[in-house]
């Protein structure tokens, strides 16, 4: 049980919560959603224990209560970028769990985690990997069994579903289920309305720091909830227009990939055109990771041709690790890229006031919410870092955009807004290459598709579109 | 000759190498020491003093071991409580410390110009082992410190890899933040690293006056700290790496000494200079593959 009243949270002119009363009753499944930036992160934070709140009071079973970071208070949490000790083995960020204690380390703790892993239908990555090298649907799945390794009273979990294949935020969801049986609290932030509809059994709905409503879940629907959350959706989008030739701006010819005796990718063959984009449908694992490090030179073929023709942009699936160095300010986060480095640093010097003034209209024009371009990156909530990341790659002014994932953490007025700018980007006669588990995504944006299955491709036609078939063949399909 | 090649080797290695072992653990907390050279000078003075007075070795010990203690628990509550700047608080300590021990040293013992001198530590022979013929008196016939330099090494090394105390240890040298929110106290295991390498480098220092010169000198530690700090870079924060690397660094003084002793052409600070040389050569080699903590160095604050 933890209740919060009035809780207010500022962060220089940022008010962040203003406010919010909130709580997590014991047998009972809490959503809390809103727009990117509406302070769903830094509530889940104070509670956690990880902030302090500049005013208000949170009161646990037996009192009020001075929260701590730690897990002593029976409260486990799920950060949005979870809080993993990266130059560690899987195995040892477990074992730092609340997992049965013994001295010496293995054992114990590892059998533990398997049963607890078995129970969620979530595999173990390779034994003795370092966390650095894990993928971010791995990451989440041990951050996940780590918090869950507490037995907590009340477990908080920030957008754990966007990284999880379509089968495992099933299960995972089902385990939920079983939690609040247990009679624990469960807080589930999610930007997926259907899924906050069918697990949880109250919405609290944050706009802008506010609370704006909380209803329990069988009292409301989809449309409602989006209209509080976001006010007017944008309309969604329409066919294509691209009239221009369609030139052959990158294309991959029977590209294999083979490390460590494991074929990656088998006989990749495809071809994106000016105006297209086209989409790569899949599971993660499934050979995506293997296509991006070789469309971004960071691995070489096996075998097989890459061609492009034109600048490529890439726009990373972990924004947090690859992307952005959340210490550094927005504008010089900018220059991390070539391209505009090269524009805004051509000769020794830096022209640090275009530098700045572009990101200053960048931040505008994609309505990435920040005090300006002097904050730094971690100042910016999940969603409104992956904007930035977009926002920048576009602003290179690539011919072929990748992107993957790209959706994943923003709300639902910002992923359409984003949809039409890569329609839009794709129009004026570049090409996009879009990489997502999402299928509704795909079909709704992609001129032509594939499915990625065990480092394979192959052709999507109208027919698969029957959602049902899909999601076998993708839950089926996985690596 | 190799026989006393090979005790020398060992004796020189022995100071550095309980102080490196002292540091090992600080840095796995997050904490850079710099102060370390300091906390072995004060070991140093407070042993030769506490003997001279009292006459005794376990006392001499003790006294070392405390002022070095309370040397880094000045620095714990600079670093690790108020976050000063871990490289300016060190250095800071290691000019207080030198000034203190220098005029103090004055002060109690007067400028007589006299060398004052106290008893040595004496080795502790290991029975029947020091018969072994080569190795036995250079290993067996060493000082206690040297067996327990050894002895930590041991224990050091798998306390940190394998036991659930120097994981939580790795974790707040990886990622404080992360570790407090998993329920470790950041600060107590900081504060705990930093008063045990305090004892070590205390004991570090006392061999010093103890074992080598038997009296005291203004900074007779000569930058033996800073080498700590080096050796636990070239062993790649391990511990039977940081041994190793003690070794080689005890076997390049001890060569300055014979080559010093039967090299006479050449001027002997060529010679003095050889062991830094060689450790700052291994240094330039080693330093690419880094395995340093991430948060090596990095303030913890909690909100
Ligand atoms: N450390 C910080 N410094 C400055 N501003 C911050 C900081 N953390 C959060 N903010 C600001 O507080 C507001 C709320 O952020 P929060 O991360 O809670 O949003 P969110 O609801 O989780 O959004 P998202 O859906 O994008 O994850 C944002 O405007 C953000 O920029
Ligand atoms: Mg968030």
């Amino acid at each position: 049980m933890l209740v919060a009243r009035g809780i207010c949270k500022r962060f220089g002119r940022t008010v962040a919560l203003d406010r919010v009363d909130f709580h997590a009753a014991p047998g009972e499944i809490h959503a809390l959603i809103g727009e990117n930036g509406a302070g769903k992160s830094t509530l889940v934070s104070i509670l956690a224990g990880r902030l302090a709140p500049d005013a208000g009071t949170i009161t646990g079973a037996d009192g009020p209560l001075r929260i701590t970071p730690g897990t002593a208070h029976g409260v486990a949490a799920v950060f949005q970028a979870p809080l993993l000790f990266e130059q560690m083995s899987w195995e040892e960020n477990l074992a730092l769990g609340g997992f049965r204690r013994s001295t010496r380390l293995r054992p114990e703790a590892l059998a533990a985690a398997a049963r607890a892993a078995h129970d969620l239908g979530f595999a173990l990555p390779v034994p003795g990997r370092r966390v650095a090298d894990l993928a971010v649907g791995e990451r989440v799945r041990l951050a996940i069994l780590r918090a869950l390794s507490f037995a907590p009273r009340v477990l908080l979990l920030d957008e754990p579903t966007g990284a999880l294949a379509p089968a495992e935020v099933e299960q995972f969801l089902d385990h939920l289920g079983r939690l609040r049986r247990d009679g624990r609290a469960v807080v589930l932030v999610t930007h997926r309305l259907g899924e906050a509809l069918t697990v949880a059994d109250r919405i609290t709905v944050l706009r802008r720091g506010r609370k704006v409503a909380e209803v329990p879940a069988a009292a409301t629907n989809e449309r409602d909830l989006a209209t509080l959350m976001v006010g007017e959706l944008p309309p969604p989008l329409a066919a294509s227009t691209y009239e221009g030739a369609p030139a052959v701006l990158l294309s991959l010819a029977d590209l294999m990939l083979e490390k460590d005796g494991r074929r990656l990718l088998d006989g990749v063959t495809m071809e994106v055109r000016r105006g297209e984009i086209v989409g790569v449908a899949g599971v993660e694992g499934n050979g995506q990771d293997a296509l991006i490090a070789i469309l971004a030179g960071l691995a070489a073929p096996t075998a097989g041709r890459l061609l492009t023709r034109g600048a490529l942009a890439l726009i990373p699936q972990d924004r947090d690790l690859d992307g952005l160095i959340l210490e550094m300010p927005l504008w010089e986060n900018l220059l991390l890229l070539e391209p505009l480095r090269r524009r805004f640093a051509p000769r020794y010097w830096l022209r640090r006031r275009d530098a700045v003034e572009f990101c200053r209209a960048l931040l505008a024009r994609y309505a990435i919410r920040a005090g300006g371009p002097h904050d730094p990156a971690a100042a910016l909530s999940g969603g409104n870092r992956q904007r930035l990341a977009v926002a920048r790659a576009l602003a290179t002014q690539p011919e072929i955009v990748v992107a993957h994932d790209i959706a994943r953490g923003l709300d639902l007025a910002a992923t359409r807004e984003l949809h039409r700018q890569l329609r839009q980007y794709a129009e004026s006669g570049r090409a996009v290459l879009l990489l997502s588990s999402d299928l509704e995504e795909i079909f709704q944006l992609c001129s032509r598709s594939y499915l990625m299955s065990r480092g394979r491709l192959r052709p999507l036609g109208p027919a698969d579109r029957q959602a049902g078939r899909f999601g076998l063949m993708l839950s089926g399909a996985q690596g | 000759m190799l026989e006393s090649f090979l005790a020398s080797t060992i004796a020189m290695a022995t100071p550095i190498l309980l102080a490196a072992l002292g540091e090992l653990v600080v840095e796995q907390s997050g904490v850079i020491n710099i102060g370390i050279e300091g906390a072995m000078l004060s070991g140093a003075f407070a042993a030769l003093v506490a003997v001279y007075f009292s006459g005794g070795m376990i006392c001499g010990l003790v006294v070392a071991a405390a002022a070095a203690l309370a040397v880094n628990a000045l620095l714990a509550v600079l670093v690790i409580n108020i976050a000063v700047n871990q490289v300016v608080a060190g250095t800071a300590l290691n000019l207080l410390v030198a000034g203190i021990t220098g005029v103090a040293y004055r002060e109690v013992f007067g400028v007589t110009g006299r060398a004052l001198t106290v008893r040595a530590l004496a080795p502790l022979p290991l029975g029947p082992l020091t018969r072994i013929p080569l190795l036995g008196p250079a290993l067996f016939d060493q000082s206690p410190l040297a067996y327990l330099a050894l002895l930590l090494t041991a224990i050091v090394g798998y306390a940190i890899a394998r036991t659930r105390a120097g994981l939580r240890l790795r974790a707040c040298g990886e990622h404080p933040e992360a570790a407090a929110a998993l329920g470790i106290n950041v600060y107590r295991m900081r504060w705990t690293a930093l008063l045990f390498a305090g004892v070590l480098s205390g004991l570090g220092g006392a061999y010093l006056t103890l074992v080598y010169t038997n009296t005291f000198v203004e900074g007779i530690t000569g930058g033996r700290g800073f080498v700590a700090l080096a050796l636990v870079i070239i062993g790649r924060w391990r511990a039977w790496g940081i041994a190793a690397a003690a070794l080689l660094f005890g076997a390049a003084m001890a060569l300055q000494f014979t080559l010093q002793a039967t090299v006479t052409n050449l001027p002997y600070q060529l010679f003095l200079a050889l062991p830094y040389l060689l450790t700052l050569l291994v240094l330039a080699l080693m330093s690419g593959q880094a395995a340093a903590p991430s948060a090596l160095g990095r303030s913890y604050l909690r909100e």
